[in-house]
């Protein structure tokens, strides 16, 4: 698990704008958190920057939104040349929509008070799995 | 509103598509005055009319103008047209027509990713070209020699999708040197060394039965199986069902599933095999130099007391006697 975190980490670096103080925060004595992926921490621990607005934000902040990968973002930038994204096209895009609601708001969609929940990481994280002893 | 009706020669008629579509478009004809017919689907359609001997295509309107599309559309409906859906040429006509129109709704139809017709076009295309993979994996070739004394390789398939003249090429590329023939319920196609002929479709008692050589490809799939890695959903989603039953292997399949476990088990709790060290049934061991220095490079061996390799054993009695101390490598 530690493994594929830190896989995670070089595709947000590579591919997804961010630097490595942004991933690893020192509240956590620089490890990387193992319930959740470092994209989402980071979202979680910036709500400040959200939501984003579809229709008028810059790549890079797309790029942030947890469940937004880099496929999704370019045809996101493609569609709203000649439409105004709504919150049916977030289904058409088939982007995990539990994760990606809070953060976002589009032309008939807002997220209301969803991001100020105390316990937004726990509804967003994956649930845990019961490992087999066997 | 005058209503049009086409009616393509074949299903899979580009060039026909292509004219009356250039046609209905410079009249202005809206998607929905437009009936498509095509002989396969006739059968199934209560209203359709009596086959007329040529289609009528409107003449253009005085203000039509020339109509520019992206190339990729082109390449798309050429795709799109080899599915089995009877409602693409609709869909194409209907993408064609929106890009005319000109404003948003042809910007719409040309660079919009989350267009609904778009999507069902992309959809659609993928089908197409899944099917074409699935068919460079599984038609199965029977040879059958002719009275002239050649070989002609036949096969019998039933693909989901019109995509039998399309996907010739690859067959041809790769059987260039062989005699062959493949025949589905919808065309067939057949390659004599240096041409292409197409026909109409067949049925599946027009190929030919087992032959000889099934059996011997049934027993090499039945001894490559590994009961040890099975993992059946992945083979499913690789090689779907629906293909089965024109797969000659797939009859061993359920049985060598339902082995597989008690297989494996018993290949974990037998006995370890001892390596030989020479092939046998040799004739008479080589002579060795003196000094007992190996004569083939052997791997380092952790075995006790001995220096050197010892002798070759071929007969099972004199094995376990040397190998209870290398029974475990």
């Amino acid at each position: 698990m530690r493994e594929h975190r830190l896989y995670q980490a070089d595709w947000l670096m590579r591919f997804y704008g961010f630097t490595h103080d942004e991933i690893v925060p020192t509240s956590q004595q620089d490890m990387l958190a193992l319930d959740m992926d470092p994209k989402l921490a980071w979202a979680l621990a910036h709500r400040e920057r959200f939501p984003v607005n579809l229709n008028t934000a810059p790549r890079e902040l797309l790029l942030r939104v947890p469940g937004f990968g880099v496929q999704t973002v370019d045809r996101l930038l493609a569609a709203r040349r000649v439409r105004r994204l709504r919150h049916a096209d977030l289904a058409r895009l088939h982007v995990p929509l539990k994760k990606v609601l809070p953060f976002v708001e589009a032309a008939d969609y807002r997220p209301g008070r969803a991001l100020d929940a105390a316990d937004l990481a726990a509804q967003l994280a994956p649930p845990p799995v019961q490992r087999s002893l066997f | 509103m005058q209503r049009h009706t086409i009616t393509l020669d074949h299903p899979t008629d580009w060039p026909g598509f292509r004219q009356a579509a250039r046609a209905l478009v410079q009249a202005n004809v809206p998607p929905q005055a437009v009936d498509w017919r095509c002989p396969a689907d006739a059968a199934e359609d209560l209203f359709a009319p009596e086959p007329a001997a040529r289609n009528t295509l409107p003449s253009p309107a005085p203000d039509a103008p020339t109509l520019r599309v992206p190339p990729d559309f082109v390449h798309l409906c050429e795709q799109l047209i080899l599915h089995r859906d009877p409602a693409r040429f609709a869909l194409m006509y209907h993408l064609l027509w929106r890009m005319a129109q000109g404003g948003s709704e042809a910007d719409a139809a040309r660079h919009d990713p989350l267009d609904a017709d778009r999507i069902l076009a992309h959809h659609m295309v993928r089908a197409v070209a899944r099917d074409k993979h699935k068919m460079h994996a599984f038609v199965r070739f029977r040879p059958v020699v002719e009275p002239d004394g050649q070989t002609q390789h036949m096969a019998w398939f039933e693909p989901d999708h019109y995509i039998t003249v399309a996907n010739a090429g690859f067959f041809i590329r790769r059987f260039t040197q062989m005699r062959w023939a493949i025949l589905t319920p919808d065309a067939s196609v057949r390659w004599d060394g240096q041409q292409l002929h197409t026909g109409p479709g067949a049925q599946r008692s027009d190929a030919p039965p087992p032959d000889a050589g099934e059996a011997l490809w049934l027993t090499y799939y039945r001894h490559i199986f590994n009961p040890a890695r099975l993992k059946l959903a992945m083979m499913k989603k690789e090689m779907p069902t629906r293909y089965w039953h024109n797969l000659p292997e797939a009859a061993l399949i359920t049985e060598l599933a339902q082995t597989a476990h008690e297989r494996s088990a018993k290949m974990v709790e037998a006995e370890a095999t001892v390596p030989r060290r020479r092939i046998a049934g040799t004739t008479a061991p080589r002579a060795r130099p003196a000094g007992g220095a190996p004569l083939s490079p052997a791997p380092p061996r952790a075995s006790p007391g001995t220096e050197g390799p010892t002798p070759a054993v071929s007969s099972a009695t004199a094995a376990p006697a040397a190998a209870t101390g290398r029974a475990t490598p």
